[in-house]
């Protein structure tokens, strides 16, 4: 006892010599937490824990809402392997994600770039360019953005008069994805704020430096922007990737619910919701977003074990 | 040491089983709730005219569906003032979408509009009444066909009533064939010379504005090929399975590239972008097969085509295949606390004239003759109502009867057709594609 008396810091020497009221109003504190976190907790546990568990077990059983699940094991994921629509689904998907998610980050850093050089009017700028990104996941957006791609739509004039061939993109299957990589490139406001934080963060005298040694204006961004921005990019591309994965509203929209034309948009979550709330197929939708998830914690994992390598975290010394 | 440590125990003790109390709880709950939800009273069929009642009904359709909806139900609370009728309506796709929830919960509305894509799944898993209690007392179906009434049947039991049927039938613009120098065919004509008049015409439209297309690809639509399917002596389920092979499919598909290489149909990357309007609607095209009561539909369209209704091809020797199509049809939720009052709204919007009457043609041709009599036709119902008298006597096919996956194969059929439209595959691959999906949604 004594031993332990001696190891109590002095601040909280008083503390322990009147343990009643100390351990109540910690109890207290305990249960006004949990008050407070109740609101939180039961809907973390009614609507995203206990649902997840619920959908592991589906994954394993065929489901038709109707009737009680049967388990069937491994069978929803063996027929995934065969199934020629999954197999396009993961296409559109990969496309989607590779190449839409660069362009939207490069797309971001150059108005970034841009909005961080410019000094009058930067504030209305910013929130000009960050616009899109508000309303660009409502519907409404989508359905103008089908409109402006239709047959003698504003896109399809603007062909006409550079003499490419005529036609809108919304029933072209070879169009219709970039409709879909320009809608997400067009929301670039979110990445943007973040990337125009970090660029403020960046240290003048590091610019200032580089100019007395002759550095022109590439190599400055090459050899100070972007290593001193790589933790905002890994951000950005961690969070927009994740994001790409699971695009559903607007190809909803754009193709009216069917994945098309011709399955050209036939995205991941889009065929799993045809699969589990058209045809009935619960167990194997669930087994579908199970592999999604799982892919989706991959790339996490990989993005971060290789952040390492790339990502340059200034802390005290880049001071 | 050790009683402080007993001091540190005690209100964590306390603590887990009060979380995990709250947990007991919640289940308990949830678990009762359900068993209110699930418990089910003996059906009855007699109504207290005391009692007040409230009926939830919901359906599917349009602001014009909507309205009519809404007067034939102020008829009925005028007629029933012991009953409230709460409506609600939305679009087809999200209509089942919320339906399926329900049933899942066991929340289904009293009355529900059905459709017999979904009618083996809500009547095979017991989600919708039995009506047998009721069909002769509360509802009367001796005025309706025979066929509509075992439409509503499944394993054996009538779980929906047929309301309204429909049939296919070819759409011709005339008017638009004549400006096109085109020869306006004839009732008897076979698939080939079909084909072969949809390519005159889409080669006479070429260059108008906009332009003009012969039809569209007929090989996506599903109850069309049922019907051929009919007409090669060939049942579309039999005993609970398909009644024909993939080659018979391949060889209906296999007329879609040459149509799709000519000007014969409209190209699917215009079709893809037709939203909220028919290709007939907007005179794009000069012909279309289709369901006779949608003429109002397309004759209603932007361009106001004048059209006029022939028999669907059959080649010769053969049946016409043709068969009414049951429509709308309406079930009553297994969950439903009033049954009997819910059958009588079910008779009420079967039978009553006057419902027949603000609906007129837009359900289809009324399946109870006694509702019929309350039709005040219009020039287009006249055109429907004499098309169905006209082929009153060729019904020589049999429609499909309510198997699970039916949506789902119907669905299925029109995505693989179209990816055949952008020959995006084969006749024989597709066919082969819809095959695995549909025995799969068979179950």
């Amino acid at each position: 006892m004594t031993l332990e008396l001696t190891q109590v810091p002095a601040g909280e020497r008083r503390s322990h010599l009147h343990p009643r009221p100390r351990n109540r109003r910690r109890t207290e504190n305990v249960r006004a937490a949990y008050v407070f976190l109740g609101p939180w907790l039961i809907g973390f546990l009614l609507l995203t824990a206990g649902p997840m568990v619920a959908s592991l077990y589906l994954a394993f059983t065929d489901y038709n809402l109707f009737t009680a699940p049967q388990w069937v094991g491994l069978d929803n994921f063996t027929r995934l392997l065969d199934d020629p629509n999954y197999l396009q689904a993961w296409k559109v998907t990969g496309v989607y994600v590779l190449v839409g998610t660069p362009l939207k980050l490069a797309a971001a850093l150059a108005v970034a770039l841009l909005l961080n050089a410019t000094v009058r009017g930067a504030g209305f700028y910013r929130s000009a360019f960050y616009l899109p990104s508000l309303v660009g996941a409502s519907v409404s957006i989508a359905i103008v953005w089908k409109a402006l791609f239709m047959d003698e739509g504003p896109v399809d004039v603007l062909q006409q008069f550079l003499g490419r061939p005529a036609g809108g993109w919304v029933g072209d299957p070879d169009m219709s994805m970039r409709m879909l990589i320009l809608l997400t490139m067009w929301q670039f406001g979110g990445p943007m704020v973040i990337f125009l934080a970090g660029l403020k963060q960046v240290p003048k005298e590091l610019y200032e430096a580089a100019a007395v040694d002759g550095a022109g204006p590439v190599r400055k961004f090459l050899a100070i922007t972007v290593p001193m921005l790589s933790p905002v990019i890994f951000f950005n591309l961690l969070l927009e990737t994740i994001n790409a994965f699971q695009i559903f509203a607007s190809a909803f929209i754009i193709s009216g619910g069917t994945g098309g034309p011709a399955g050209s948009t036939l995205f991941y979550t889009l065929y799993l919701y045809l699969r589990g709330f058209r045809d009935f197929q619960m167990g194997y939708a669930a087994a579908m977003a199970w592999i999604l998830t799982l892919v989706i914690a991959l790339i996490t994992v990989l993005f971060f074990r290789t952040s390492r390598f790339w990502v340059h975290y200034a802390g005290d010394e880049g001071r | 040491m050790t009683s402080r440590a007993r001091r540190g125990a005690g209100p964590r003790r306390h603590r887990v089983g009060r979380i995990a109390g709250s947990f007991v709880a919640i289940g308990a709950l949830l678990a009762a709730s359900a068993c209110t939800a699930g418990g089910s009273s003996a059906p009855s069929t007699t109504i207290d005219p005391q009692e007040k009642v409230t009926l939830n009904f919901t359906w599917w359709g349009d602001a014009s569906r909507a309205e009519r909806y809404e007067k034939a139900i102020d008829l009925f609370e005028a007629a029933n003032p012991n009953v409230t009728v709460k409506t609600s309506f939305s679009a087809f796709a999200d209509y089942w979408t919320a339906r399926n929830t329900e049933a899942a919960s066991r929340t289904l509305p009293d009355v529900f509009q059905m459709d017999l894509a979904y009618l083996a799944e809500y009547g095979g898993f017991g989600h919708v009444a039995p009506l047998e209690d009721y069909l002769g007392g509360l509802i009367d179906v001796d005025a309706v066909d025979p066929a509509l009434v075992e439409a509503g049947k499944v394993e054996g039991k009538t779980v929906a009533v047929t309301t309204s049927s429909s049939t296919m039938a070819v759409m011709l613009n005339e008017p638009l064939l004549k400006t096109l120098g085109v020869e306006v065919p004839d009732a008897d004509m076979t698939w080939d010379e079909w084909d072969a008049f949809l390519a005159r015409a889409g080669a006479a439209g070429a260059g108008s504005d906009p332009e003009v297309y012969g039809g569209v690809d007929y090989t996506a639509y599903f109850w069309l090929f049922q019907i051929w399917l009919g007409q090669q002596g060939l049942a579309f389920v039999e005993d609970g399975r398909l009644g024909f092979e993939p080659a018979d499919l391949a060889r209906w598909f296999s007329r879609s590239p040459a149509l799709n290489d000519s000007r014969a149909v409209m190209p699917p990357e215009r079709k893809a972008q037709l939203d909220g309007v028919d290709a007939l609607g907007i005179a794009e095209v000069s012909a279309d097969i289709n369901w006779a009561n949608f003429l109002p539909r397309f004759a209603e369209g932007p361009a106001s085509p004048e059209l006029s209704l022939l028999l669907p091809p059959h080649d010769e020797g053969q049946d016409t295949g043709l068969f009414l199509k049951p429509g709308l049809m309406l079930s009553i939720g297994a969950n439903s606390d009033h049954p009997a009052n819910a059958a009588q709204l079910v008779d009420f919007l079967l039978n009553d004239p006057e419902v027949a009457g603000i609906f007129g043609m837009s359900r289809g041709a009324p399946a109870s003759k006694t509702a019929t009599e309350g039709i005040e036709a219009n020039s287009l119902d006249e055109k429907i109502l004499d098309y169905q008298d006209q082929i009153a006597g060729s019904l020589d096919g049999t429609a499909p009867p309510a198997v699970k996956g039916l949506g789902t194969m119907e669905q299925t059929f029109v995505t693989v057709a179209d990816e055949l439209a952008y020959g995006r595959t084969s006749p024989q691959e597709a066919a082969d594609r819809w095959f695995a999906e549909a025995e799969i949604a068979l179950g």
